[in-house]
């Protein structure tokens, strides 16, 4: 089954009005998916640098039905070398942050290993998994333990 | 006859006493104990339950594994 042409397009005109029409790009094929780009993702002050590109793997069956709701976006990939500020004030490695390149090829990439294990229903939009990496990002080493 | 407020938690508006605590929000929307919340306007955790709502709760799925 392809991409749900019409929530994909809901989702990348949703995407452009919030961080600008020109900080967003993807390469998606109805049939084979793709991905979508923001190229400057803004992140709390607890992270560094403050901005990261965001690259959200749009899978072949986005939005169509499965038993339980709808197929979703699949993965998360962030910049190389984000830092989390840790209680004692230090910088260092922010959990299930990869930080290595998952492929021989480095793409400059890496992949980020949380993801939201939520229902996905009709009213669902990219913007609840970009809500969820905010929010991830703010919370990460408290949501981690 | 008590204040009321609104507070919405992951957007929809819920009729809470004035001085609603997160524990009274969470219990008032019906939300599973394990469902952990934040501040939508903050992004911080909601790790005491007796402290004062904020206007709008967020609610952090479970996270899966990648």
């Amino acid at each position: 089954m392809p991409v749900d042409v019409a929530r994909l397009n809901r989702d990348l005109k949703i995407l452009m009005a919030t961080f600008g029409a020109n900080n967003v790009t993807w390469n998606i094929s109805p049939t084979k998916g793709g991905f979508i780009v923001i190229k400057h993702f803004p992140l709390p002050p607890n992270i560094r640098p403050p901005v990261t590109g965001l690259k959200i793997i749009v899978p072949a069956s986005l939005y169509q039905k499965t038993g339980s709701g709808f197929v979703f976006y699949k993965d998360i990939f962030v910049d190389p070398g984000l830092q989390v500020r840790y209680p004692d004030g230090s910088w260092g490695p922010i959990p299930r942050h990869h930080d290595a390149p998952l492929m021989e090829r480095d793409d400059g990439w890496r992949y980020l290993c949380a993801y939201p294990d939520s229902v996905v229903d009709e009213r669902t939009t990219i913007l609840d998994l970009v809500r969820f990496v905010q929010v991830w990002f703010k919370n990460c080493l408290a949501l981690n333990s | 006859m008590q204040d009321e407020r609104i507070v919405k938690v992951d957007g929809k508006p819920i009729r809470v006493s004035e001085k609603a605590t997160v524990a009274e929000v969470r219990e008032k929307a019906g939300l599973p104990a394990r469902r952990r919340l934040y501040d939508a306007k903050t992004g911080n955790l909601l790790d005491d339950p007796a402290a004062p709502a904020p206007e709008e709760i967020g609610t952090i799925p479970d996270i899966r594994q990648g």
